[in-house]
């Protein structure tokens, strides 16, 4: 199955029209598709909003924030993404394979710490068991995570056979990894900081 | 399947042949096949819808709950007639109109996505079925809107009926992507965005709608759902939910969700107005721009269905949004009268229904801004005012559309012309019998009669009676359409390439095409509505050598391609629009 790597060579080449056309496809389909699954977190942000309105106090003044945590894990997230990114650099440098999957490891590594953190404060964090609060500050963490995990999983295929045939699966995860991270500054700002 | 380079061949070609019967019954990723399978699986809800509509005006002739035995099996019909109505009947059948044209329309081979296309429609049988089952452990109840409270009281077919829509939902953001990217990304040379067929641009704007609204509807049922097994309360005041914020979230779907009821019938109609009347499209810019322009406006007014329970300054805002939107429309209206004005209208089967939405629409409309103004929503809000306008603009305008593209595409998609004097029937029927319907309602709305209810005040018996009448009238006319169906694939005469002599590229090739659609590169007529000059006749009189409806002497060649042509042409009833339209320009 493992396919060599070519060293040198750009990972997407494109031999006819109709490969350049399905590569111009490819890259639209993914985008619409980011905008409009982007509008779920939108909505459950909107949700958020309009739920807090009745409330004097929000979140309710028994808990307060531990805003230390999440940054931490922002700031994570965000290095997976820039490691993802750098590990794509690499693909066309000489010894492409090996620092291409040393970074690409790192990234998920530091994606996986994210996943944990936030995985502890779905569970723990600010709860107050029977509150509106709680229920929406799950629904927004639990769905995020559940898209962090589907997404870093296909991030971890990828590692799998990285070969330059393949640019297209590194492309649309380090994609769909921009997808979470976007996702996840939204949901960051509404839970923790408006 | 034939290779991407076909050979050039100039000879008269009749047919590809239509698929067998067991190709539309399993996967397949071939656009003409999927549009099709949508085509039947929607006409089937529709079948069912009307039948619960027939139970429902049934129920209605007399002022108490007799027929029913309860109200809340009304309750549960209603809640299916119009769900089903919705999400299994229009919003498929868009799936079935756009999937089998768009390509076509654009010269190309297939959709961007075909394996994603077949598997959106692959999604659309089990959650109808699903709703359906819905039945089995006590139905939905709570109206197509579902507002909580009531559609957390309800027995587990609610929740089934959420699954189910939220299936629905998937399936259709995933279609529209595949839309969006096909209409951008594979038109040929020589059709930029604004030479292309003005149902390309409608169906670009209803998928630009859905990709960017559906996901509030997923949310939404999301948080429904959580409400009924996990315990959440989103929309229980009492435990500090919020019901008003399902009412929000829901319209700022449901809202852009009506135009993407309408959007597409109105591409249909702009094709078939000026290519049966033998006009250019009048304004076709301003046309396909009040197309994105009501997309865009149609995300701003959402809270018009609130407006009883909005906080009062918010009330203004929105009538004006509400009010704005009438002026796309409007364009729309008056570019559509314009294109026929003065034009050789044949009065096809199409057209008919293409006029009969101009004029339903219309009603549709204006009752529209009637009900979007706040002081007469606040007395008309949750009567049959409402239900009459609506039907105007989901009947007269979504449904009258689909018939019109049904039967202008019709012998595109089989290879054979469906019966003009049934079609004829159909239409009349149509028209008579929704207005018998729809307009005792408008009266019966504006002295109270509250919607959603199996039972009235005996006073307003007349007009229920009057109603449920012509809703009889209009089940009627459904069964000429069926038949019609049923007798032009058993007898229709052959269509050929290009029964109406229409200029977008899908009448440049046989009927139906092969797969892959085209013989050679296909090349767009410069105008797509370029009709009446000498070069268009030309430019047709061409195509009707090459793919004519009967090969004037059998060639050797032809022999497997014309095996329609060999079989009986349709007899009297079918000929008289194949003459008609020979004769068109
Ligand atoms: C044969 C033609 C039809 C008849 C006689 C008919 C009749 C009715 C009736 C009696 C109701 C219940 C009104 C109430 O109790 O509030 C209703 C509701 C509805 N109908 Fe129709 N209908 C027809 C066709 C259609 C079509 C073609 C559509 C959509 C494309 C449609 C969409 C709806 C919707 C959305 C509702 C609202 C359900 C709710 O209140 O939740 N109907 N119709």
């Amino acid at each position: 199955m493992t396919k060599t790597l070519a060293p040198g060579k750009p990972y997407t080449e494109p031999a006819s029209r109709q490969e350049l056309l399905a590569a111009k496809n490819r890259r639209l389909g993914l985008l619409i598709f980011q905008v409009s699954w982007m509008m779920t977190f939108i909505c459950l942000s909107v949700v958020n909003w309009q739920l807090r309105w009745q409330y004097a106090d929000w979140p309710p003044s028994e808990i307060t924030l531990n805003r230390i945590f999440p940054s931490i894990a922002t700031l994570l997230l965000l290095a997976s993404l820039l490691l993802f990114r750098s590990a794509r650099g690499t693909l066309t440098a000489v010894d492409a394979r090996v620092s291409f999957r040393r970074r690409w490891w790192l990234g998920i590594a530091l994606g996986f710490l994210f996943v944990t953190i936030m995985a502890v404060e779905f569970f723990r964090a600010p709860m107050l068991v029977g509150t509106t609060y709680r229920d929406v500050f799950r629904v927004m963490t639990g769905f995020h995570l559940a898209h962090a995990l589907v997404i870093g999983w296909l991030a971890i295929r990828v590692l799998r056979n990285p070969s330059p045939e393949d640019g297209w699966a590194i492309e649309a995860a380090i994609k769909l990894w921009d997808f979470v991270f976007i996702a996840w500054l939204i949901f960051y700002a509404v839970l923790y900081w408006i | 399947m034939a290779t991407a380079s076909l050979p050039i061949r100039q000879e008269p070609r009749i047919s590809a042949g239509l698929p067998r019967v067991g190709e539309f019954m399993r996967w397949s990723v071939d656009h003409k096949i999927i549009g099709v399978q949508y085509m039947v699986v929607a006409l089937s809800f529709f079948f069912i819808g009307g039948i619960l509509a027939m139970l429902m005006r049934w129920e209605l002739l007399t002022p108490d709950v007799d027929f029913f035995g309860d109200g809340a099996v009304y309750n549960s019909a209603m809640t299916m007639h119009g769900t089903i109505m919705i999400f299994l009947w229009v919003i498929p059948m868009i799936g079935a109109m756009g999937n089998y044209v768009v390509p076509l329309q654009i010269g190309a081979r297939d959709m961007a996505f075909p394996w994603l296309n077949a598997f959106a429609f692959w999604i659309i049988p089990p959650a109808g079925i699903l709703m359906l089952l819905g039945w089995l452990v006590g139905p939905a109840e709570a109206g197509w809107t579902s507002y909580p409270p009531l559609s957390l009281l309800g027995h587990d077919g609610q929740l089934l009926w959420a699954v189910s829509l939220h299936l629905l939902g998937i399936s259709s953001i995933l279609g529209a992507i595949n839309f969006i990217v096909t209409i951008l990304n594979m038109r040929p040379e020589g059709m930029p965005l604004f030479r292309m067929p003005l149902l390309c641009w409608a169906v670009l704007a209803t998928a630009l709608i859905i990709v960017l609204a559906t996901p509030f509807l997923a949310g939404a049922l999301t948080l429904l759902i959580l409400d009924m097994v996990a315990g959440t309360s989103f929309f229980i005041a009492a435990q500090g939910g919020d019901v008003l914020l399902w009412q929000n979230v829901f319209w700022f779907y449901s809202h852009p969700a009506v135009y993407i009821m309408v959007l597409p019938s109105m591409g249909i109609i702009s094709e078939v107005l000026s290519v049966h009347s033998r006009k250019p499209v009048f304004g076709y810019r301003m046309i396909a721009l009040s197309s994105m322009s009501i997309a865009l406006v149609g995300f701003t007014v959402w809270a018009h269905h609130m407006f009883t329970s909005l906080t009062p300054e918010l009330r203004i805002p929105f009538m004006i949004t509400s009010m704005i939107i009438a002026v796309p429309t409007g364009i729309k209206i008056f570019s559509w009268l314009a294109t026929i004005w003065g034009g050789k209208i044949h009065f096809t089967s199409a057209m008919n229904f293409a006029l009969g939405f101009l004029s339903l629409f219309l009603i549709g409309g204006l009752t529209g801004v009637i009900v979007g103004s706040v002081p007469v929503d606040i007395h008309l809000h949750d009567t049959y005012f409402v239900v009459s306008h609506f039907h105007f603009t989901l009947y007269g305008g979504g449904v009258m559309g689909l018939f019109a593209g049904v039967y202008h595409w019709w012998p595109k998609i089989t290879g054979r012309m469906l019966n003009e004097g049934l079609g004829r029937w159909h239409f009349w029927l149509t028209f008579i019998g929704f207005l018998w319907t729809f307009l005792p309602q408008q009266i019966a709305g504006m002295m109270g009669m509250p919607r959603r209810v199996a039972t009235y005040d005996p006073s307003l018996l007349i007009y229920n009676q009057l109603s449920s009448l012509g809703a009889f009238v209009l089940g009627a006319s459904a069964l000429f359409f069926f038949y019609n169906l049923g007798w032009s694939l058993a007898r229709g005469r052959v269509a050929g390439g290009n029964p109406w002599r229409a200029l977008t590229l899908e009448w440049a090739t046989t009927s139906p095409p092969p797969p892959l659609n085209f013989y050679e590169d296909p090349v767009p007529y410069p105008n797509p509505y370029g009709y009446g000059s000498d070069a268009a006749r030309e430019y047709l009189d061409e195509q009707q050598r090459r793919f004519p409806a009967a090969l004037e002497a059998p060639t050797d060649e032809g022999s497997t391609s014309a095996s329609l042509a060999t079989q009986p042409a349709g007899t009297s009833a079918g000929s008289s629009a194949g003459t008609s339209a020979g004769q068109q320009q």
